[in-house]
């Protein structure tokens, strides 16, 4: 009977120590990312038959297992959230570069300067200083162009840049996952390590999600199945990976590939990158219209008009879009201002009239503009949709750190509570000690 | 819904807020230290555009500025050209009397003769008067000098007829200045000047019909005197337009820089008086978070 009793105390003593080693590592780990926490789960141990005293309460208890809270749901809502961010994050990302290229390259400020400088240059049209003025500010438009088409490509690249890489990273995190549901089809329900295991495989599906969009389906083992979009290609199925791959089109566009197939379920970051560059190459190609249209409108207007020395005008611009456009005259004198037929050294402006109404009236400068409009635009209106976005994944992770977090608080009172249950537990083996004790007494 | 928050979450949740909070003092500050609310034109695309087309406007107003001050120039040198020239009218019809009168010999018609023609040469001189730049006053839009002697000696009109019109980019324009045409052609005599220089050849040379030729000659010259007083006149008209213009454009800069201010500007009283509160709750923040996690059952085991 004493034997009983001391087993009983001893599995109250080690249950209490196993709980307590449970805490203890959840404090250890409350600040560590994708951390769930754990807890000892406790059953009652079956009760024997004491054959001297028949039927008895039972045989104290036993630590079952580690059990972990249930987030899968909460899990699957974060993820959902996190992807949403991640696409108009991305999105907003690239028009925000977009929207810094062309303000860096100050194109409309240097246009307004050139069609200036044709203003000043219609006051006094044969002075020297004034048409060597009007060629710098032709020069420095040129340059603008240039610029805000540099900035413009650049970004673009950075962008498709980013695709590849992020393909790549897609497939490792795809592989490393694989390798996961190995190891987690291998181990111990309700143990430690599968608890840890766990975890990595829910730190890897919060990032492999956000980026492609996936959807994710969980076993009972809890190995994950992913797939792009909904039905579209495995990009980790029970018999393996399917690598994600990215093509550049001509044209610049990004086409996604899960193995020799179309992937066109493909969301998330990589999406959002994707639209991003395509928002820049439309930037870049009106970009071209609007310095095609300078070119041609200046052109045209030196052709039609006369030089003070009363020969038609040749080109001003050369080039074929933004990133060419360059200033060919470098003669102040070879600017025709008069129009055509006009004597030599005539004040007359007929040419720089028609070029100046040309320019100011739906001319390159209202061109940039728009460009510069339309990003802005676009930006304003998603900025609303990623903040709304943010705000939803902020709630969703919140309320997973509420369920899967670790609260100081309620560790610091089953500490207590477990420390309680450890003295007590003492008490009971103590308790069975003294009874030996008496009844070896009885027996002197 | 959940009995409890986790101590990471509740960390991570004020931290997210404050960073909120930093960063809109930040912006707040921005917007004071610079006066502008806009910092990127998607702070406000439609304000943006209206900022950006207030911009274009100032940087053509400019030169619309430039282009109206050199014109106010021209228009004060033609001016003070016209004056020589209506003098020496004036003074020519009073020769061409006396020439007409018959009074004097011969002596008295050589001297008024000489005097024309000086005269004659003056009013070229000042006809073909030029700006420092060099561009002549009343050519047209040619580019050399408004009247030419020919090979008789006889002065002609050598420019054209059109006068340099000055467009502005919200589409006014002003025509600056008058023609050498206008200034001695209006008569229905011709031109004067070459009337001054037949008349003081008649004289020297033809004491017959000097008489005749002197009297028709005080007619038409009556005729161009007042066709001459219109003529100042238009560019006394010039030049009160181009101090109007100037006014306008002065007026237009102002409503820009007031549209632009309201549509872009930060108003400083508001912008101190949010972030003050903004960092009032920053600070609030700050001590009842420490207050809060100082809060721990650690201490009581």
């Amino acid at each position: 009977m004493t034997g009983t009793l001391l087993q009983i105390g001893r599995s109250g003593a080690h249950a209490a120590r196993a709980a307590l080693d449970t805490s203890a590592h959840n404090i250890a780990n409350s600040a560590t990312p994708g951390y769930t926490r754990r807890a000892a789960r406790l059953s009652v141990a079956p009760a024997g038959l004491n054959p001297a005293r028949g039927p008895i309460a039972g045989g104290g208890v036993t630590v079952a297992g580690v059990s972990q809270p249930e987030t899968r749901f909460l899990r699957a809502e974060t993820r959902r959230a996190d992807t949403a961010l991640a696409r108009a994050a991305a999105e907003l990302d690239g028009l925000l570069s977009g929207e810094a290229a062309l303000q860096r390259a100050g194109l409309s400020a240097s246009l307004d300067r050139f069609e200036a400088s044709l203003a000043k240059l219609a006051s006094a049209p044969l002075e020297p200083a004034l048409r060597l003025e009007v060629l710098e500010r032709a020069g420095a438009v040129a340059a603008g162009f240039n610029a805000a088409h540099g900035h413009l490509a650049t970004a673009g690249d950075e962008h498709a840049l980013r695709i590849e890489e992020g393909v790549a990273a897609a497939n490792g995190l795809a592989a490393s996952l694989g390798e996961l549901n190995l190891r987690l089809s291998r181990s111990q329900p309700e143990s430690a390590a599968k608890a840890t295991l766990l975890d990595q495989r829910d730190a890897l599906l919060a990032r492999l999600v956000p980026l492609t969009g996936a959807t994710v389906r969980l076993d009972a083992v809890g190995r994950a199945v992913v797939q792009l979009g909904d039905g579209g290609p495995l990009l980790l199925g029970p018999a393996g990976a399917a690598a994600l791959r990215v093509e550049r089109q001509s044209d610049g566009a990004m086409r996604f590939l899960a193995g020799a197939a179309d992937a066109p379920g493909v969301g998330g970051e990589l999406a959002g990158r994707e639209q991003a560059r395509s928002h820049l190459a439309r930037a870049v190609t009106a970009l071209d219209d609007a310095a095609r249209q300078l070119a041609g409108i200046v052109n045209t207007a030196q052709a039609g008009g006369a030089t003070p020395s009363g020969s038609a005008g040749a080109p001003l611009f050369s080039g074929e879009d933004a990133a060419t456009l360059a200033v060919c005259l470098s003669d102040p004198d070879a600017l025709a201002t008069a129009g055509a037929g006009a004597p030599v050294r005539s004040r007359d402006t007929r040419a720089l009239d028609a070029l100046r109404t040309a320019l100011a009236h739906s001319g390159p400068a209202a061109a940039v503009d728009a460009i510069g409009a339309g990003l802005a635009a676009s930006i304003a209106a998603r900025t609303g949709t990623r903040d709304l976005h943010a705000a939803f994944a902020q709630s969703a992770h919140e309320a997973l750190g509420d369920i899967a977090g670790i609260d100081l608080d309620a560790e610091a009172a089953s500490l207590l509570r477990f420390q309680q249950l450890f003295q007590a537990s003492g008490k009971v083996m103590q308790t069975a000690a003294r009874v030996f004790d008496s009844l070896l007494e009885i027996g002197r | 819904m959940t009995a409890h928050v986790s101590t990471a979450g509740m960390f991570s949740r004020v931290i997210a807020r404050m960073e909120g909070l930093r960063q809109s003092a930040i912006r707040l500050q921005d917007q004071v230290s610079t006066g502008q609310r806009l910092q990127r034109p998607s702070d406000d695309p439609a304000a943006a555009a209206g900022v950006r087309q207030g911009e274009r406007a100032d940087r053509l107003a400019e030169a619309d500025g430039f282009a109206l001050s050199r014109a106010a120039e021209r228009i004060a040198l033609a001016d003070t050209a016209l004056e020589t020239i209506g003098e020496g009218l004036l003074r020519a019809r009073e020769l061409a009397l006396a020439a007409a009168s018959g009074a004097g010999g011969g002596d008295a018609r050589q001297a008024v003769a000489a005097e024309l023609m000086s005269l004659h040469d003056t009013l070229l001189a000042a006809v073909n008067t030029c700006d420092p730049a060099g561009v002549p006053l009343f050519s047209g839009s040619a580019g050399h000098r408004a009247f030419v002697l020919d090979e008789e000696g006889v002065a002609r009109y050598a420019g054209d007829a059109a006068p340099p019109l000055l467009r502005f980019h919200n589409g006014r324009a002003l025509a600056v200045g008058v023609t050498g045409q206008d200034i001695f052609n209006a008569g229905p005599a011709g031109d004067a000047l070459a009337l001054l220089g037949r008349v003081a050849g008649a004289l020297r040379s033809d004491p017959a019909t000097a008489q005749a030729v002197a009297a028709t000659a005080v007619t038409s010259l009556d005729d161009a005197l007042a066709a001459f007083a219109q003529v100042r006149a238009r560019l006394g008209a010039m030049d009160a337009a181009t101090g109007t213009l100037r006014d306008m454009h002065a007026d237009e800069a102002l409503a820009r820089a007031e549209l632009r201010d309201r549509l872009g500007g930060a108003d400083l009283a508001e912008s101190v008086a949010r972030l003050q509160q903004t960092l009032a709750a920053l600070e609030a923040s700050r001590a009842t978070f420490s207050r809060l996690s100082a809060l721990s059952l650690f201490d009581h085991l």
